[in-house]
């Protein structure tokens, strides 16, 4: 079983993460896979060569045209292909940011630079993994499901209803513009929990529902503004894909 | 019946504590009660209307394993062909489930008539035969000090549920203030027990009876599935799906059964039970992706068929105890006293 | 508490032979390790592939048999598709039998309908087998089983065995020029079998065919009384703790049926 780890134009916090929280799994990992190709942690073997694996998690954004090129062939060598965080999952932050900036002037030598997309923008993903940075707990337990044969789960609730289950306050009875609502579960409602307000960082939640969520915040007396710009802000195509779709 | 000034009255639970119970106290922190296990320095509320979480929490907690045992598959059917590698050995011809039961007592230490009713659904839920060994495993032994409302807020209605007294076996000890004094009833043989561990400041000869709080609106209950059916279900736009109607309500109990594994030995399959809500995606859906509840209409009334009718039908008791919860937690403010409230006033 | 009485633990079960019925459609014979299975036609189990999880499948095979068990599968969720991967020799686990039976002391001496449709048929084998095996027991036995293609047909083999013992009728709705049984759907060919009196009728199928067979059924004058649905959810606990069967009415599937007769349920309850 051989499995590669990747990374495109990102901050390398999900690898990272990965590396630092998996803990005694990290070394079950090394010992279930052949893994072939994870830079952060070894020099490859093939060089910078995309080797022919299994599974291949890929974070990062695609961006450049380097980019690109690399993720055709990450699909092209890999029978699964697992997007790994929210940059390769929606295009999180670079995806706003890189929209409505001239980009032909940020050409450096043989680098081209496009506007930020996701993965799926570009291939056909297998599963996405959401998470800013992804968690360890949900990536083993994707892993695992893998290996058993079975599809991993994506979370089909929100962070609110976590928020809920942990016995926390509200933060928009407090006027605070979280977008828990809106936003995928699974990372046990971290933000929401501290008293500060989900950003959304997993992108939308399954069956978010943009209309009914400023419908309730209104009604608890918080401008839209606030919340929207949170939303244009982070987790990038999918959740703005909701602004589109005519929801907002 | 006896009385107590409130320093006194905050002893019960260290005294439960001291008698072998594992003692659930209400407490209070960042503007929400919740109900927690004691420990000294627990922040105990004495004066709060509604708790965010209920005994359900302690009697169904979430993520319970249910037992554990060791698969030797290599069955695939996602496309990937892998064996798992820490298996050794023959494979067993058995599947040896390893269960423990839970152990302790536990005691519930100031919940309100409503939650003791919210105790009394589960019993009939889960006790019903064949009972669930996990819940009866907790039940057993349980000890409840139930303190009375004297008023309910803006979402109560507990008096138009009729769950507003705490029925017998549901009540060991109950519990009135009246100004500075506590007045303490034990009802049950572990209460007097623990109430007379307390020290009276005052006896008094006469007991204690039930009463009704008081409600800020009346009205009565009308949820057969055709008028639910029928009612109106205003304020659904503004539902974002998030749960906390469900999540919230002290009877919900509906739950789901998964797979846990481990990486480091994932040939070690543990079954938990999570809790489940009908406000969720996979809780209708079925094989092959069909999914019987697609709406949020659907969805909302689909809970209070469960709540109302269904409950009534399979376990001879409402489901709906009154708290309010499902009302006062909902970010979208939709209240479902409009859909099976009759003659508000 | 000792294992034995917990509802949750399975009971270990062999895979001793896999048949192919039809392209999605596979029969698992199950040995049961140490134990005996006292079920009745109608019944389920709970199905526990070890690393996989756990689905519901009605017992496919005669109740005289106690040591083992068939269940017949067809490809659709997780369970089913690993289902379809195992050989024999692998280990599964079963807790139950659950659920209420079909009421075989109501079709005692009576005229007896068989309707399945599709991969209804797995959840009525038992049932078949059963009435095979005691046939002086019951009057005029009609079976009808409509499937779409001629791929999709189960139990092929044994249909003439059980010819013998009872009226068997197959209809294809899109059956190819080759075929030379019945054609059209079943509720096209209830006029032959429905015989009226203290007939009692047994169907399962996919909600929307059961629906439309139920209604036809009650047209043709029998009683709601007599006519008995096998119902499908996706139970979870088995025996009524965990409300993911709940119908409208308030009935568990996993308890209370999944064998409902027509005056218990609405029909909007079968094809929801």
């Amino acid at each position: 079983m051989k499995a590669a780890f990747y990374s495109l134009t990102s901050c390398e916090g999900c690898l990272t993460t990965l590396i630092t929280n998996l803990g005694p799994n990290l070394e079950a990992l090394w010992r279930i896979f052949d893994i072939d190709y994870f830079k952060l942690v070894r020099e490859p073997v093939g060089g910078e060569k995309v080797p022919r694996v299994d599974i291949a998690f890929v974070e990062g954004a695609v961006v450049t045209n380097l980019d690109r090129k690399r993720i055709s062939q990450i699909r092209a060598n890999s029978s699964f292909v697992v997007a790994l965080g929210t940059c390769a999952s929606c295009g999180n932050i670079a995806y706003s940011a890189s929209r409505g900036v001239d980009l032909k002037r940020r050409r450096l030598r043989e680098i081209e630079v496009f506007e930020a997309e996701p993965l799926s923008s570009h291939v056909n993903v297998d599963f996405e993994l959401s998470g800013c940075p992804v968690s360890a707990e949900e990536f083993t337990e994707a892993l695992l499901r893998l290996l058993n044969g079975i599809e991993p789960k994506q979370p089909d609730f929100s962070v609110c209803y976590e928020c809920k289950m942990r016995g926390n306050r509200c933060l928009l009875e407090v006027g605070k513009a979280c977008l828990g609502p809106l936003a995928m579960g699974g990372c046990g409602a971290a933000c929401p929990s501290v008293g500060a307000p989900c950003y959304s960082c997993r992108g939308p939640a399954v069956e978010a529902d943009l209309t009914a969520y400023l419908k309730t915040i209104r009604r608890h007396g918080i401008p839209e503004e606030r919340a929207l710009s949170a939303v244009r802000a982070f987790t990038g195509k999918k959740i703005l894909g909701l602004l589109k779709d005519g929801k907002g | 019946m006896i009385r107590v000034k409130l320093g006194e009255f905050l002893r019960l639970p260290s005294i439960l504590a001291g008698m072998g119970y594992s003692v659930v106290v209400p407490t209070e922190g960042n503007g929400v009660t919740k109900f927690e296990c004691y420990s000294p320095d627990s922040a105990i509320d004495l004066d709060y209307v509604r708790a965010i979480n209920a005994p359900r929490d302690f009697l169904l907690p979430d993520g319970e394993r249910l037992y554990r045992y060791r698969s030797t598959a290599t069955v695939t059917s996602y496309g990937l062909k892998i064996r798992f590698p820490t298996v050794e050995g023959p494979c067993p011809v058995t599947i040896n489930a390893e269960y423990t039961a839970p152990g302790g007592r536990l005691a519930f230490f100031a919940i309100h008539p409503c939650h003791a009713n919210s105790i009394r659904y589960l019993d009939r839920v889960m006790l019903s035969d064949p009972a669930d060994p996990y819940y009866k495993a907790r039940r057993e032994g349980m000890l409840t000090v139930v303190l009375e409302c004297e008023e309910g807020d803006d979402y109560c209605f507990c008096v138009p549920a009729g769950s507003w007294r705490a029925e017998e076996g549901y009540c060991d000890i109950l519990v009135r203030r009246s100004g500075e004094w506590f007045l303490v009833q034990p009802i049950s043989e572990a209460g007097r027990e623990a109430a007379s561990k307390l020290n009276a400041q005052e006896e008094d000869a006469g007991s204690l009876e039930g009463k009704p709080p008081k409600m800020k609106s009346s009205f009565s209950i009308r949820a057969s599935e055709g008028e639910i059916d029928r009612a109106p279900a205003e304020g659904l736009d503004s539902c974002t799906l998030c749960a906390a109607c469900t999540v919230t309500c002290p009877t919900c109990y509906c739950s789901d059964i998964e797979d846990r594994f481990n990486l480091v030995d994932p040939s070690n399959v543990e079954r938990v039970r999570r809790r489940m809500s009908c406000q969720r995606k996979c809780y209708s859906m079925i094989a092959g992706g069909t999914i019987f509840l697609k709406t949020k209409e659907e969805r909302y009334r689909w809970r209070l068929k469960h709540k109302f009718p269904f409950s009534e039908k399979a376990f001879g008791m409402s489901g709906c105890v009154g708290c309010g919860n499902c009302i006062a937690f909902c970010p979208a403010g939709i209240d479902m006293r409009k859909t099976v409230g009759r003659d508000q006033g | 508490m000792k294992t034995e009485e917990n509802p949750y633990i399975p009971k270990s079960a062999t895979v001793v032979a896999v048949k192919n019925e039809s392209l999605e459609t596979k029969t698992l014979r199950l040995r049961l390790y140490n134990w005996r299975a006292q079920f009745q036609p109608g019944q389920f189990v709970q199905l526990l592939l070890p690393g996989v999880g756990e689905a519901p499948f009605c017992i496919a095979s005669s109740p005289s048999d106690q040591k083992h068990m068939d269940l017949t599968i067809i490809r659709r969720g997780l369970v089913t598709i690993a289902s379809h991967y195992m050989r024999p020799g692998d280990v599964v686990g079963i807790r139950g039998p659950f659920g209420r039976p079909f009421p075989i002391s109501r079709m005692v001496g009576k005229d007896l309908l068989i309707v399945g449709t599709g991969i209804g048929i797995a959840a009525l084998r038992s049932l078949i087998l059963f009435v095979a095996e005691h046939r002086e027991e019951f009057g005029e036995v009609d079976l009808l089983y409509g499937a779409r293609f001629p791929e999709d047909l189960v139990y092929r083999d044994e249909m003439k065995p059980w010819a013998e013992k009872m009226n068997v009728k197959v209809t294809l709705s899109k059956a190819s020029p080759e075929w030379g049984g019945l054609r059209g759907r079943v509720t096209d060919h209830l006029g032959g079998v429905v015989r009226g009196g203290e007939q009692v009728a047994v169907l399962c199928g996919s909600p929307m065919v059961m629906h439309s067979i139920s209604a036809e059924l009650l047209k043709r004058g029998l009683k709601a009384d007599q006519v008995f649905v096998s119902l499908e959810r996706h139970m979870k606990c088995g025996i009524g703790k965990c409300a993911r069967c709940l119908i409208p009415g308030g009935w568990h599937v996993c308890r209370d049926g999944p064998v409902f007769s027509l005056d218990e349920i609405s029909l909007e309850a079968i094809g929801e």
